[in-house]
């Protein structure tokens, strides 16, 4: 599923203000977001939480993505071609790849397809797990700064809420939903 | 009235057949007009085909490389399975005019991308279609991807082509008709003069040598072609005097020729009266005039040749001569002759010979063969030229003349025997008549009666004497005159042979001769000359007396048949040599063992010939020293 607005995580809002400085409000984040790693079933790749194993080729992952450079933080070798979670996965099981770093939440949906889900399983090691912000100017927090903290507040206020919470699960199911 | 339509449409035929015939430039403007009509329709089908080509390689050449960007373009999307960079592919290139269909599968041959009407890509259509598979490496590895089809139009193509055809057919034949509209204005141009040039050869063919030319400063052809005519026409100017010239000659000439034409005509009436001369002598030759080849086929053959040998010269032509009238017996000498002759060296050769010829018939008579070997003037043929002569009537001249001498000879014998006869059998009557009247004249007074009767007998003993001899001498004139007469008559022969003997005996009554007779007793119904019988019988008998010794034995007699009698007359007398039988029977002949019996010569020649008048003959048997025995054979005569 892709974001209703543009989100970043704290390594790309770093170039700008952030709730709380230097040391993020998760609070007032948007949500939590995490790229998991989806290998075909029987496959020989695994992840710890620091190292990768049993790779017979490069890692996927979506063009632009951050988590590309995670894994080549990582030294692993990354094909970004795919800019989206579907193909990425058709791509996978194509065995093009050794295994595919996928968003949380499209790995959660797409994989509770039985197209997917019949060959390919998630591992249950997050490879990343971050909060994502609303980002706002450096302009906009200078001159109106208690603005921005409103917008961040709002977004901790309205992402707590019931209708919030209903709207997620309805958007999960429509998103699962055959 | 108006011509029908076929006659309008033979009328144009012809017309067009006379422009045709008469123009030259018609003929050469035809050419060159259906040259580049041919040309241009040969360089259109060309032209048309190779656009085509052209095109349609053109067409091949884009789909190849739209296909082969297409490949590269969609590898690395269909590894990823990005659909939205694989559609914006499509997209971009399906948007290409030309392209009717695009489709890209995954390598499980899932349809990823469409665009246009994909049914073209596995349907026969005219479109050019292209099918190529896509891989991807990575990693060393070669990942099969997808495939892509692509399906190019050929609309583009077609209006492509039909544009560039139009251009070429345009511009080629645009081409034909300016060459042929440059060729009529330079025929029309190349007319006049060409035209100007005629009327001048025209009016030089007539006979006028006052002609225009007005191009004759060209440098061209036709500039040279004026100058040509006008040389023409200086030299047929002074071909007009030479012919004015030639034409008083030839006044001059003809009459020379008719004179020469005359004369020649005469020499060959004479030549020609000659031959027929020549031919009339050989037609009419006493001689067979034959000519041959050298192998002897007979190549001419005149009348006399005919009438000699009896073949006509229809018959004789070509056949061999020596095969025709040589005996068989003489063929191969005379063949072997004829070859010699036609092969000897130099211009002539001859053999002239008496030679036995025969007819048709086979007959078989001595000719003269005169052969010429005549070489035929001018070329190196040889032709044999025979004359024969027939010598039939000269052989038979030549043997009356020896007859003739021979008769003279004899006839001269037959005097010298005459005159020895008469000289011997007259002497000695003579000489006792003149004894007995010298006796008579001198001692008449002094002789008695009785010696005076004695000598007168004697004298009519000797007168007798000669008188039997000139009958005798007369019979065989008679004989040889052939006036001897013959008169059969019955006769009774016994009687007639007993008088004969009985004559004999009277006339040699000094004989001791024994004589047996026998006569056959029959009488004969015969009929015979009496006179002649007596003189053959009383010869035959008579010489057997003379010519038999004392005491010797003649067998005398005849017999009898229904046809013939048969007298027998032998002696045991001296004989008679062989070589006189042969002359036995001519006048005035003795034997050589005669001695000095006496005798004429004459009784068996006067016995021959009457022997003959009977129509009999008769034969003599003798051996000399042994006898004589005479057999005559006379029929009945009934």
């Amino acid at each position: 599923m892709e974001p209703l607005l543009p989100a970043f995580t704290l390594t790309a809002a770093r170039s700008g203000p952030t709730p709380g400085g230097n040391a993020a409000d998760d609070r007032k984040r948007m949500h939590v977001d995490r790229y998991v790693l989806v290998r075909t079933r029987g496959s020989q790749v695994e992840w710890d939480g620091k190292a990768m194993k049993g790779l017979t080729g490069p890692v996927g992952a979506q063009l632009g993505y951050s988590v590309v450079g995670n894994l080549k933080a990582l030294g692993l070798p990354v094909d970004d071609g795919s800019q989206t979670a579907r193909e990425l996965l058709f791509k996978l099981m194509q065995g093009r790849l050794s295994a595919a770093a996928l968003g949380g939440s499209d790995a959660m949906v797409l994989m509770s397809s039985p197209e997917f889900a019949e060959r390919l399983e998630v591992l249950p090691v997050p490879l990343v797990e971050k909060p994502y912000f609303l980002m706002l100017s450096h302009k906009l927090m200078r001159e109106q700064g208690e603005l921005g903290m409103r917008f961040w507040a709002a977004m901790e206020q309205v992402r707590n809420g019931e209708p919030y919470r209903r709207l997620e699960r309805a958007a999960y199911e429509a998103a699962v939903r055959p | 009235m108006m011509p029908s339509g076929a006659g309008m449409l033979n009328l144009t035929i012809g017309r067009l057949r006379l422009w045709w015939r008469r123009d030259l430039f018609v003929r050469l403007y035809v050419g060159i007009v259906a040259l580049v009509l041919l040309s241009t329709m040969g360089y259109t089908v060309y032209a048309v085909a190779n656009v085509r080509t052209t095109l349609h390689d053109e067409l091949e050449s884009r789909a190849r490389n739209l296909s082969d960007v297409l490949v590269l373009a969609l590898a690395r999307p269909l590894f990823d399975i990005n659909s939205q960079a694989v559609d914006s592919v499509v997209r971009a290139v399906g948007a290409t005019p030309d392209v009717v269909a695009l489709r890209v599968r995954t390598s499980d041959q899932r349809i990823m991308a469409l665009s246009g009407d994909v049914v073209v890509l596995d349907t026969d259509s005219d479109a050019v279609v292209k099918q190529l598979p896509i891989t991807f490496t990575q990693g060393g590895r070669v990942y099969p991807v997808g495939d892509v089809g692509i399906a190019l139009s050929q609309d583009s193509t077609r209006a492509e082509m039909r544009q560039r055809m139009t251009q070429t057919l345009f511009t080629s034949w645009s081409l034909a008709a300016l060459i042929m509209l440059a060729l009529f204005v330079v025929g029309r141009r190349l007319d006049r003069p060409f035209a100007d040039i005629r009327r001048a050869l025209d009016q030089l063919a007539a006979g006028e040598v006052d002609i225009t030319l007005t191009d004759t400063g060209r440098d061209d052809q036709i500039g040279r072609l004026s100058r040509a005519v006008l040389r023409f026409r200086d030299v047929l100017a002074k071909l007009q005097e030479t012919e004015r010239a030639l034409r008083d000659l030839n006044v001059g000439l003809e009459q020379r020729v008719q004179a020469s034409t005359q004369d020649l005509r005469e020499t060959v009436d004479l030549l020609s009266e000659s031959r027929s001369k020549l031919q009339a002598v050989v037609d009419t030759a006493l001689d067979a005039v034959i000519r041959t080849d050298p192998q002897g086929r007979v190549l001419d053959w005149n009348p006399m040749a005919s009438r000699l040998f009896g073949w006509t010269i229809v018959e004789a032509l070509d056949q061999n001569l020596i095969d025709m009238v040589v005996p068989a017996s003489e063929r191969e000498a005379r063949q072997g002759a004829l070859l010699r002759l036609s092969q000897e060296e130099g211009s002539a050769g001859a053999l002239r010979k008496e030679v036995t010829a025969q007819n048709r018939q086979g007959r078989e008579f001595p000719v003269e063969w005169s052969v010429s070997r005549v070489v035929l003037p001018g070329t190196s043929a040889v032709e044999l030229c025979f004359f024969v002569r027939d010598l039939t009537e000269r052989k038979r001249a030549e043997e009356d003349t020896r007859a003739a001498l021979r008769r003279q000879a004899e006839l001269l014998e037959l005097r010298s025997r005459f005159v020895a006869m008469a000289s011997h059998e007259f002497r000695t009557p003579l000489t006792a008549i003149l004894s007995s009247v010298e006796l008579m004249r001198h001692y008449a007074d002094r002789l008695g009666p009785g010696e005076q009767e004695q000598l007168l007998v004697g004298v009519e003993h000797g007168v007798q004497r000669m008188t039997h001899l000139l009958d005798r001498v007369l019979v065989v004139g008679k004989a040889d005159a052939q006036r001897l007469e013959f008169a059969p008559k019955p006769l009774d022969l016994a009687e007639v042979c007993r008088d004969v003997l009985k004559e004999a005996r009277t006339q040699h009554d000094n004989s001791t001769c024994e004589v047996l007779t026998h006569f056959d007793p029959e009488p004969g119904l015969g009929r015979w000359d009496e006179h002649l019988l007596r003189h053959i019988l009383g010869n035959l008998v008579g010489n057997a007396f003379k010519y038999s010794p004392q005491g010797g034995k003649i067998r005398f007699g005849y017999r009898m048949d229904d046809t013939q009698v048969v007298f027998t007359v032998a002696d045991q007398g001296i004989g008679i040599p062989e070589e006189d039988l042969e002359h036995l029977f001519e006048s005035f002949h003795r034997s050589k063992n005669v001695g000095d019996i006496p005798g004429t010569g004459l009784g068996l020649s006067i016995v021959r010939s009457s022997v003959e008048l009977h129509g009999g003959h008769i034969e003599v048997d003798s051996t000399q020293g042994e006898g004589t025995c005479f057999t005559v054979t006379l029929p009945l005569q009934n």
